[in-house]
């Protein structure tokens, strides 16, 4: 019989996205019939991005993987159906073949990113752990320098909730276009200009979001440094700083004036491509128009000065004793909510005789990695949460790495690039399939997720994945893996609160998550208390521990003279409102939006160039060089480039360029992605 | 009397070719022996229908000729064109072809499951797969051929469902097979629907 009732499920949106949405599921009849935001999600509130609202096209698309499926050889496109139980033989043969041939488990790598934020998708990072010592690739391509720079300043990652951005006078939206990929801030912003306040938005790129603001100061892109630099010599010289607070509340002020004393005010506003009336514009909002709250987005810390820039923001919001108090701070990324015990991540081998922890492969600088360490070489790689061979730099030196593995797995949902340079690709669950429980990095609240419908063919959850293969190997031989093969997954999560993280969301068991999402005890507004985990207790303008790691002690610096002359222009990699990196590429009404790849550029420097509107062009730089087409647009400057980078065609022009920062909070340095000089030509 | 003695002769021919493409969409035929096709030949060469219209007969002499080639790829083709991992070249879903955005388990695929239910029939792991994948549809209309009352939901079947998609599927295959056991069978199922069209079309009885 047909069931005329939905029942309704909790689910989490866990892509890499500053809302991590609570969302509803209707099911019927063991049909996921629609998906909607979740009411009670007190962030979102109900209300879901395009990409949400999309997920039964995603979750039933007919080119999903549905078997385990092996090819042989690689690449070739010849693939065989296996089945789980095959599957999990070879793999786990493999494991225990190479153990046996290099007395360690070093020959085993792990490439893992943010394809899916789930807590139980930590699942592969434990079953690693419980096997003992292995490769894993460690750091971050995406916030890292930030990481790092707000752990400088303030020694702990905290945002304030959005609602604390009514309390101000000044917004000032930094290198983020909320528009496009953060719809669910809008609100919020709306709301505090309706009452009054003023939205300045910082760019390279003149946005949706600019477009929607009071201000808006176009910027060279990566000189957000020398832009605060200026901005601070404006401040100390015109007496416009927080005295007070400065004393009370950071370390170094008196440092940081002697440094930027002598500094050339001509060549920050050169450098940032500013007008002192910019300039005096800024300094008197931040120091007269207060509270004034700051809301720094990735890219601009995506430089080779990149945590710099940051700290160098940091600096001005200090100055000015904007930090702390409601309405204010300088708003990044978030790691105080994450309050999980993470005990799926340490189930580690009883043999004491069997080594622990990782061996780390530069995530951004992974193929080079591969090749270096030799000792053993890396023969087998897990890719979960990851489309490697379209979100890498060096794809040709990856590719070649990859060669000399002996088996490749990828856990997938679709034929990604790099599933398909693999031996075995494994179907995996989405949300709408398996329970799970998400944090934001932005705002507060924790959701959980459950299951609504069966698998879709033959998929299953990563978690499920780790057990079968800790199983097998146990088989094999006792004790070989210490991954939990007998623990539900409501055991994992269970496992995953304490006393102390039920008492910070008032609840008493994680089931109550499922009536709604909720709120982590934090303060509503960053640094509230002013009290800072840094070595001085206070807000550092003048880091010991940066310069200790031979960085500059000080946020604020002009910027080296770099831009080449053979590649005099910079191409930036923004985000659209339709993907997340090569998430949501596969969506027919997506595919329609932007049919093909095209780069934006400003009508008088295509007029220059002899480009017209519409026409192909070459892209080239030291690495490599595209063909695509040009399109005219005004919101850029003369000497900026803008790509939306949904396809993989960008690589050729990329490689590993470090960032200043990023190895203190995330282990690695961070991809300096936005110093990407080019030149371009007429085809 | 002439009619129905072609149309007892066609619904043995049906019952056959039906079973046929129900153990090839189903993968069946994957793991066939080589010795066993040439026995498969001669059995659709005894399908006197079949060899009425050129598509039949394209099938039957691709077949002739099978290479051990062809025999050895054919599992890697039949996955490029219904089973994946990769974007589906011919995809065995109806509502790949009827469904706006090509996404199963949407309306079209619920008229399908509704179809099955009036019969007192669901797919197992209902949810998981989507009902109106070939195979369950060949289940479904060898399960009405079977018994005899069944001839109006048969044809309100074949003309609701599967004769209003299984064209564009087949030229698909035809665009994308890289196989003579694929494109063979992509030229049977062309040849065996236009049977069934000019059955339903000649109005006579189904069953
Ligand atoms: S992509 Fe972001 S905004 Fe969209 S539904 Fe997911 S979490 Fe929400």
């Amino acid at each position: 019989m047909l069931d005329q009732t939905y029942s309704i499920t909790r689910h989490v949106c866990p892509r890499n996205c500053y809302s991590s949405c609570s969302m509803l599921g209707y099911t019927k009849n063991r049909r996921l019939h629609k998906v909607t935001g979740d009411p009670k999600h007190g962030y979102t509130k109900g209300l879901l991005c395009a990409k949400g609202y999309n997920y039964i096209n995603n979750v039933y698309h007919p080119d999903r993987v549905k078997y385990p499926m092996r090819q042989y050889p690689r690449g070739s496109g010849q693939w065989q159906r296996i089945s789980w139980s095959e599957a999990i033989d070879i793999i786990a043969e493999k494991i225990i073949e190479l153990y046996h041939r290099y007395d360690s488990h070093l020959s085993l790598g792990l490439n893992k990113y943010s394809g899916n934020m789930g807590v139980l998708h930590h699942a592969m990072e434990g079953f690693f752990n419980g096997l003992g010592r292995t490769s894993r690739a460690v750091g971050n391509p995406c916030w890292a320098p930030g990481m790092d720079a707000i752990y400088y300043d303030y020694g702990e990652h905290q945002t304030s909730d959005m609602e604390d951005i009514l309390h101000a006078e000044t917004i000032i939206l930094w290198g983020i276009n909320p528009v496009w990929t953060s719809i669910h801030a809008m609100n919020y912003i709306y709301e505090a200009q309706k009452q009054g306040a003023k939205v300045i938005t910082i760019d390279p790129v003149y946005t949706e979001t600019a477009k929607k603001s009071d201000t808006f100061i176009q910027i060279k892109p990566g000189s957000d440094g020398a832009l605060a630099l200026a901005v601070a010599k404006y401040i100390l010289e015109h007496n416009l700083y927080d005295a007070e607070f400065l004393e009370a509340h950071t370390n170094g002020w008196d440092e940081l004036q002697e440094y930027i004393q002598p500094l050339s005010m001509e060549e920050a506003l050169q450098q940032c491509g500013q007008t002192i009336e910019a300039i005096q514009f800024l300094a008197e909002r931040l120091g007269r128009s207060k509270p004034v709250y700051i809301w720094l987005g990735f890219g601009m810390q995506r430089h080779q000065n990149g945590g710099q820039n940051i700290r160098a923001v940091n600096a001005l919001a200090a100055i000015t004793g904007n930090i702390g108090h409601k309405g204010s701070g300088v708003q990044f990324g978030q790691r105080t909510t994450w309050k999980f015990t993470y005990n799926i991540l340490n189930y580690l081998p009883t043999d004491k005789k069997k080594a622990n922890g990782v061996r780390p492969l530069d995530f951004n600088n992974f193929a080079n990695d591969l090749q270096k360490q030799q000792d053993p070489p890396v023969k087998f790689l897990w890719i979960t949460c990851r489309n490697l061979l379209t979100q890498s730099a060096n794809i040709q030196q990856l590719k070649k790495a990859l060669q000399s593995l002996e088996l490749i797995v990828t856990v997938e949902h679709f034929l990604t690039e790099t599933a398909q340079y693999s031996d075995i690709v494994l179907p995996a669950t989405t949300q709408f399939e398996e329970w799970d429980l998400v944090a934001s990095y932005w705002h507060h609240w924790i959701s959980i997720n459950q299951p609504a419908i069966p698998p879709y063919y033959e998929s299953k959850s990563e978690l499920e994945i780790a057990r079968m293969l800790s199983k097998r190997l146990n088989e094999y031989e006792e004790d070989f893996s210490a991954f939990p093969s007998d623990l539900t997954d409501e055991e994992f999560i269970e496992q995953e609160f304490t006393d102390e993280f039920y008492q910070s969301l008032q609840i008493e068991c994680w089931r109550e998550l499922l009536k709604g999402p909720r709120r982590v005890n934090v303060p509503k507004t960053a640094w509230e208390a002013l009290e800072f985990k840094t070595p001085s207790g206070k807000i550092e303008l003048f880091s010991q521990q940066a310069r200790e790691i031979q960085l500059s002690p000080f946020g604020m610096a002009l910027l080296d003279n770099r831009r080449s002359e053979n590649y005099p222009f910079t191409l930036l990699l923004n985000h659209e409102p339709f993907r997340i990196n090569s998430q949501f590429q596969n969506l027919p009404s997506y595919k329609k939006i932007n049919k093909e790849p095209c780069i934006y550029i400003h009508p008088s420097l295509a007029k220059e160039k002899g480009i017209r509107a519409s026409s192909l062009i070459r892209v080239f730089n030291k690495n490599g060089e595209i063909v695509i087409r040009a399109r005219y647009s005004e919101d850029v400057n003369h000497h900026t480039l803008v790509i939306h980078p949904n396809h993989p065609l960008i690589n050729k022009l990329l490689t590993f360029t470090p960032a200043d920062m990023g190895e203190f909070v995330t282990g690695g340095k961070g991809n300096a992605l936005n110093d990407l000089q080019v030149n371009i030509a007429k085809l | 009397m002439i009619y129905t003695e072609i149309n007892n002769i066609n619904q043995e021919e049906r019952l056959f070719m039906y079973q046929l493409f129900l153990h090839y969409y189903r993968g069946d035929l994957l793991k066939l022996p080589s010795a066993e096709w040439g026995k498969l030949l001669e059995m659709l060469e005894r399908q006197h229908s079949l060899q009425s219209n050129d598509w039949g007969r394209k099938a039957i002499q691709q077949l002739q000729n099978l290479t051990d080639q062809a025999l050895e790829t054919f599992e890697f083709d039949f996955n490029r064109l219904f089973v994946g991992p990769n974007k589906l070249l011919a995809s065995p879903f109806e509502s790949s072809y009827q469904n706006f955005e090509g996404t199963v388990m949407q309306a079209e695929t619920l008229k399908v499951r509704r179809f099955y239910y009036y019969e007192g029939l669901q797919v197992a792991n209902e949810g998981g797969l989507p009902d109106d994948h070939i195979q369950f549809e060949l289940e479904f209309i060898l399960h009405l051929l079977g018994s005899e009352d069944k001839n109006k939901v048969l044809q309100l079947f074949l003309e609701k469902h599967l004769l209003k998609w299984v064209d564009q599927h087949w030229a698909r295959i035809e665009e994308h097979s890289q196989n003579q056991i694929t494109l063979a069978f992509g030229y049977l199922l062309k040849g065996f629907i236009l049977l069934e069209k000019s059955l339903i079309e000649g109005e006579g009885p189904l069953c």
